[in-house]
């Protein structure tokens, strides 16, 4: 029998439906042009990213609880370490600038919304850890900022996780321990002779929560870490994902009695010494003169910011207005039903004249337009007419949260 | 735990608490044959738990019509016979706890068989199944067999210079007739733990093929049903004859009742084929003219000592091997025929080899005729009949005589009372040789092939290469009643039952897996980023590449710097021939892709030899594990192709480079095509995509072992695209591919990939009710409910129309599933 030698392509394809072929090829170049113009876009330069207000309002999840009458008990004093991945891969699509913007904004938002929590900074950079900020409530972006253009290395996060740990553990057993990392990569290093399993146990112990937020698909140790300690592991699918994943951490995180005993916690309400009174003194947590200054109730120590922590004798300084703030931030305002109104009707807060649709209070029964609705939910977070009704609640809690905002109004 | 439920008046006993919808339609489509007493080909992708529900309805099906016969389980390696094993186990310790608590009223609890016990066992080579303190040890596996002959055969036992005390425990239990084992579910693993206990003792491979008999469920490997060297075909007919089973009513008819099954079927042809195939070169027939001389001055021995021990044979040779019956039973087993069963001769062995030194005349005669034939210069091809010519006109051997060679070598071995076989394996396989030339005269080649290693070294080799896959199965579809092929990946369907000359095929379906999320995603990608490069054109055959396919440096390092830096943790690579991978990796190595590559993730690499790289794969799953990440490149129809799991976060991402054809080139193959053009009407092209798309659904297929699991495939080739090899694609796998996700340039293969993982990375719920992935018992009734309703509007149609199972399964095939997108858009709804 004679073996003839025939190329494969020739024996092995077929000619027919090339019809069918083109069909399918026409759909996807039409696609294909779709994306590329897509990723033209995205690739061009990003000079500036939009500086878009973030919006504040409490995430949707807790909003529905809260509509719901959800009873859960949260950890209000909490001491969260934020881990931003700066390894190479953050490089890529420059994704540092988002990871920086993000955690800057988190970081701001972190500390007006948890009044009593306290925040470190920690860089992932290079196969090691970098401390940026230790645990404390004054926070500066400049340095991440000024960091993060030399990302690179790899990313390690076993380092960031015994970093944390070794902050984390010695503060006060009545605050809830989180790490939040911000990933970029897609795979984490383990340079050490240290395995993420071997800290799981530990982390365990300790009670500290480690929590993930990526922009790369899911790394399976670390999400079991995650599981395993009790916080979560999310991906983001784009930039709006992201910053609304983000906010899911701002809220104080639910906790079980076994967590975190409940104690009562030593505070002192400190006095506010005006500059005008006195010669010019010098804070003791930073060591410059500044204008207002507030004096430790234990020590006499001089503080520049409220809420802190006194530098001498490490007692917790608040305000009444800081503590209800931490009320509000963890039992949000339950959404208004929006209510048909006749033309005729003023809202409760501004006095206009309403629109056709206005919203009311469950609480109060009062009436108020929705430009008003939204600013009291994501603002104000309290119900001027609920306030009204409850004279013990004077008007100075109501102006006092109104100067510790943005102040627009 | 595990719930019943009817299928028609069949009462199926499942021992999970949920149940697939795909597996009750498989269940469904399998009752239909048995019932038709049929065979069946099936397909369901793996993951969705195919093992259990065919021991569930077949064991279901047993227990309602007790006069069937045994279910035979094949598969492929000892681990899937452990895993089946369990899972059989799981399915009969439900039916005992549920036909337990029935009888809980009634004042007797019946014991055994009726309690709905049944006796199953693994069988497999002595090499896994020895307990003997010495032989054990040996890791190979002729070495074993060949030990554990030498300590049993009946002439050494009669001297008592060595026994096997395993050995000698298992003959005196049979001898007092006692039942070796009660009732129960034996792994290999269980059986020698019964070996090495001092009340029982007997030799756990005996004692399987023994229990054998009295099983109603026997699991082993697809050699022993398929190939006649070791087939045990003889002993797993009947039904099980335990002592308190009912008989079975009615004589010996030709068809046994029993069911055999082919799990991970997708490559038995290759088995078939291979199990009547012989090898020799010159090296082997140097051996065999040792032997021959050795047996030569044997026989001396023997007459000088004892020459009444060939007259004896003479004498039984004259009657004919059958009638005889006198080839000591251990010996048979041990020698056991080339040929299937049926074709084996019962008359007398011819005149002219009767005598011993006869016989050795000829087989040296046919030595040196093969070495003379094996000196070619040029590549040869030749079938069998023009062979037998040559053999008769050259060694003057006729070509009667030549079938009984094997009968008259075995018969000669035993009464020299040869206990050292492996020595004598080469005169052996010469006897297969032309016992095959013999018996057959279609469905066979002779192939000499000069330079079969590589140009230039010559080592002329001499094969007997059988092309018919039906020859080896035939007498398993003739002597039993149902038999199943079943795999994950056996598309087409239509052309198993064709090249295995299987008739009767009553099912033939191929299932898909049903998930609430579209949780794959094959890519075809044909192109590199600029549009006009296509990957895998160039690079003609002549390169002795098995796909022909090869990618230029440039374009694949495009891909490869990109891939591993999207997808978290597993990446495997599918390369179609280790040169292929070789060169490959060179390029890469020259444009330093490979250490961008290393900047993300470690690399590991499959070679031939075993240890290497089972090492490899640990360090894989260890980097894997740590989150640190890995590429493994490996080659299709290798190893790790066939038999290891990339599930999970071990495999997120599969690539295959190049369509994994068989060397083309290759005479065996060629032969074969040529077979199949003119017997079945199979064309060239068609058999070789077939082969080579069953080839790269298994690869793919690696990826996805469950529900939860998720992974992207990628088909990294142009002739992907083309209709011919997609429609090949199983449906399971085609039913995810987006029509846009079929030409692709691979960077936007890279970002669909990225953002497909993202999304697969959200959270996710499961859903419950009909349309669920998973049923309930009561979302089942509401779904047979359903089915019952749409059968009957069916069976109108069907009385109109006497559609035949095959044409069904076309129209199956040719309704394409709704895409599932508005899954997709559900669950991105879900997250926003």
């Amino acid at each position: 029998m004679q073996l003839e030698t025939v190329p494969v392509d020739d024996i092995a394809e077929e000619v027919d439906a090339a019809a069918q072929d083109r069909e399918q090829l026409r759909q996807a170049r039409a696609l294909e042009a779709r994306w590329r113009w897509e990723s033209l876009l995205e690739d061009a330069p990003p000079a500036q990213l939009e500086e878009k207000p973030a919006s504040i309002a409490p995430p949707a999840e807790q909003l529905r609880e809260a509509s719901q009458g959800v009873q859960a008990r949260r950890g209000v004093i909490r001491f969260l370490y934020l881990v931003v991945d700066l390894a190479e891969a953050a490089l890529r699509e420059r994704r540092w600038e988002l990871l920086v913007q993000q955690s800057s904004q988190f970081a701001e938002r972190f500390v007006t919304e948890n009044p009593l929590s306290e925040l470190g900074l920690l860089a992932l950079r290079d196969a090691s850890c970098e401390a940026l900020a230790p645990l404390g409530t004054a926070f500066t972006a400049a340095k991440l900022n000024a960091i993060a253009k030399e990302a690179k290395g790899r990313c390690c996060a076993v380092a960031a996780l015994q970093r944390a740990l070794q902050g984390l553990q010695d503060v006060p057993s009545y605050g809830v321990r989180e790490v939040l990392i911000l990933l970029a990569s897609v795979a984490t290093c383990n340079l050490q002779e240290l395995a993420m399993e071997d800290l799981l146990p530990t982390l365990r112990l300790k009670n500290i929560r480690v929590s993930v937020v990526s922009l790369s698909p899911e790394i399976f140790v670390l999400k079991n870490l995650c599981v395993e300690t009790g916080g979560r592991f999310d991906v983001a699918l784009n930039k709006a994902h992201f910053e609304e994943l983000l906010l899911r951490h701002l809220v104080a995180p639910k906790i079980d009695g076994k967590d975190v005993a409940p104690q009562m916690v030593r505070m002192g309400f400190p006095r506010q010494l005006e500059a005008e009174a006195r010669k010019p003194e010098a804070c003791c947590c930073h060591c410059q003169v500044q204008n207002s200054l507030y004096i430790c109730p234990q020590c006499n120590g001089r503080s520049c910011g409220l809420p802190s922590r006194c530098k001498i004798c490490d007692l917790p300084l608040v305000s009444a207005s800081v503590l209800a703030r931490a009320f509000r931030s963890v039992v949000p305002l339950a959404p208004f039903a929006s209510v048909a109104m006749g033309l005729a009707s003023r809202c409760k807060a501004c006095h206009r004249f309403m629109d056709s649709l206005g919203a009311r209070c469950g609480t109060c029964q009062q009436v108020f337009c929705q430009t008003c609705d939204s600013f009291i939910h994501q603002v104000l977070r309290q119900c001027p007419g609920c306030l009204e009704r409850t004279p013990l609640d004077d008007q100075r809690n109501k102006s006092c949260l109104h100067c510790t905002r943005q102040g627009s109004v | 735990m595990g719930f019943t439920f009817h299928i028609g008046e069949l009462r199926v006993f499942f021992p999970y608490d949920t149940i697939y919808p795909e597996q009750y339609r498989y269940m469904c489509e399998l009752k239909r044959a048995l019932d038709a007493k049929g065979n069946s080909v099936l397909e369901m992708p793996t993951g969705t738990g195919k093992t259990v529900t065919l021991f569930s309805l077949i064991t279901s099906y047993q227990w309602a019509h007790p006069e069937l016969g045994r279910l035979v389980y094949c598969t492929r390696t000892v681990p899937e016979m452990s895993k089946a094993v369990e899972e059989l186990r799981k399915v009969i310790d439900f039916r005992v706890e549920v036909l337990a608590k029935e009888l809980d009223a009634g004042s007797e609890a019946p014991k055994g068989l009726a309690a709905g016990h049944i006796l199953a066992v693994g069988l497999s080579a002595r090499r896994n199944m020895c307990v003997h303190p010495e032989v054990s040890k040996e890791g190979d596996r002729e070495r074993v067999d060949e030990m554990c002959r030498q300590l049993t055969a009946p002439w050494t036992r009669e001297k008592k210079t060595a026994s096997c005390v395993h050995f000698e425990k298992y003959e005196s239990a049979l001898g007092q007739q006692s039942q070796l084992l009660d009732t129960g579910i034996y792994t290999i693993e269980d059986l020698r733990v019964k070996g090495m206990d001092k009340e029982y003792g007997w030799c756990p491979y005996y004692a399987a093929r023994r229990l054998i008999q009295a099983s109603s469920v026997v699991v082993l490997n697809y050699q022993y049903v398929l190939d006649p060297k070791v087939s045990l075909a003889s002993s797993l007919g009947g039904a099980p004859s335990l002592p308190g089973g009912k008989m079975r009513a009615g004589g010996l008819s030709s068809i046994e009742p029993s069911i055999v099954v082919f799990d991970e079927a997708h490559n038995i042809d290759d088995v078939c084929i291979e199990s009547l195939s012989v090898k020799l070169n010159r090296q082997r027939l140097d051996q065999s003219s040792g032997n021959l001389t050795r047996l030569g001055n044997e026989i001396e021995r023997v007459k000088k000592e004892d020459a009444s021990r060939l007259q004896e044979e003479y004498k039984r040779l004259v009657q004919g091997l059958r009638q005889a019956g006198q080839i000591d039973e251990a010996m048979a087993d041990q020698l056991q025929s080339p040929v299937l069963p049926e074709d084996l001769v019962s008359e007398a062995i011819p005149g002219n080899i009767r005598r011993a030194e006869h016989f050795i005349a000829l087989l040296r005669r046919i030595v040196n005729f093969c070495r003379r034939y094996l000196h070619v210069e040029r590549a040869q091809c030749e079938g069998p009949l023009s062979i037998c010519h040559k053999l008769e006109e050259d060694a003057e051997v006729d070509s009667k005589s030549l079938k009984f060679c094997h009968e008259r070598l075995r018969s000669l071995l035993n009464t020299l009372q040869v206990s050292n076989l492996e020595e004598f394996t080469p005169i052996t396989k010469v006897a297969d040789f032309v016992t095959l030339l013999g018996t057959y005269s279609q469905g066979f080649t002779i192939i000499v092939d000069p330079y079969p290693e590589a140009q230039g070294i010559y080592d002329p080799t001499l094969i007997l290469r059988c092309l018919d896959a039906s020859i080896a199965i035939r007498p398993v579809l003739k002597r039993y009643q149902s038999v199943v092929l079943t795999s994950g990946t056996i598309s087409p369907l239509e052309m198993y039952p064709k090249i295995l000359g299987m008739s009767n095929v009553v099912a033939t379906e191929s299932f898909s897996i049903t998930m609430e999320r579209k949780c794959l995603c094959p890519l075809i990608v044909t192109h590199g980023p600029d549009q006009v490069a296509r990957i895998g054109e160039d690079e003609s055959p002549s390169l002795g590449f098995r796909g022909c396919c090869s990618m230029r440096g440039s374009r694949s390092s495009a891909w490869a710097v990109h891939q591993p830096s999207s997808v978290t943790l597993g990446l495997v690579c599918f390369f179609t021939s280790y040169r292929y991978l070789e060169q490959v990796l060179e390029k890469w190595y020259e444009t330093g892709v490979i250490s961008r590559v290393l900047k993300h993730k470690l690399l590991f690499i499959e070679t031939a030899d075993v240890v290497a790289t089972t090492y490899a794969l640990n360090l894989y799953r260890q980097a894997c594990d740590s989150g640190q990440g890995a590429v493994f490149l490996s080659v299709a129809r290798g190893k790790v192709a066939e038999g290891i799991d990339f599930d999970r976060h071990y495999g997120r991402c599969v690539v295959l480079f190049g369509v994994p054809f068989q060397y083309t080139l290759s005479r065996e193959l060629r032969a074969r095509l040529e077979f199949l053009r003119q017997h079945y009407d199979i064309k060239e092209s068609e058999f070789l995509n077939f082969d080579a798309m069953r080839q790269a659904s298994q690869c793919l297929g690696r990826v996805i072992r469950s529900k939860r699991d998720y992974g992207v495939m990628i088909f990294a080739d142009q002739r992907y695209a083309r209709s011919d090899k997609r429609s090949k694609i199983p449906d399971w796998i085609r039913h995810f591919l987006e029509p846009g996700h079929v030409f692709m340039a691979s960077d936007l293969a890279v970002e669909a990939a990225g953002n497909f993982l993202l999304q697969m990375s959200q959270p996710f719920e499961e859903k419950t009710g009909v349309g669920a992935s998973v049923l309930t018992p009561q979302a089942l009734q509401e779904l047979q409910a359903e089915d019952s309703k749409a059968s009957d509007s069916k069976e109108m149609e069907k009385s109109a129309i006497f559609a035949p199972p095959l044409k069904r399964l076309k129209l199956n095939l040719s309704t394409p599933p709704d895409p599932p997108s508005s899954n997709l858009d559900a669950v991105s709804k879900q997250i926003w």
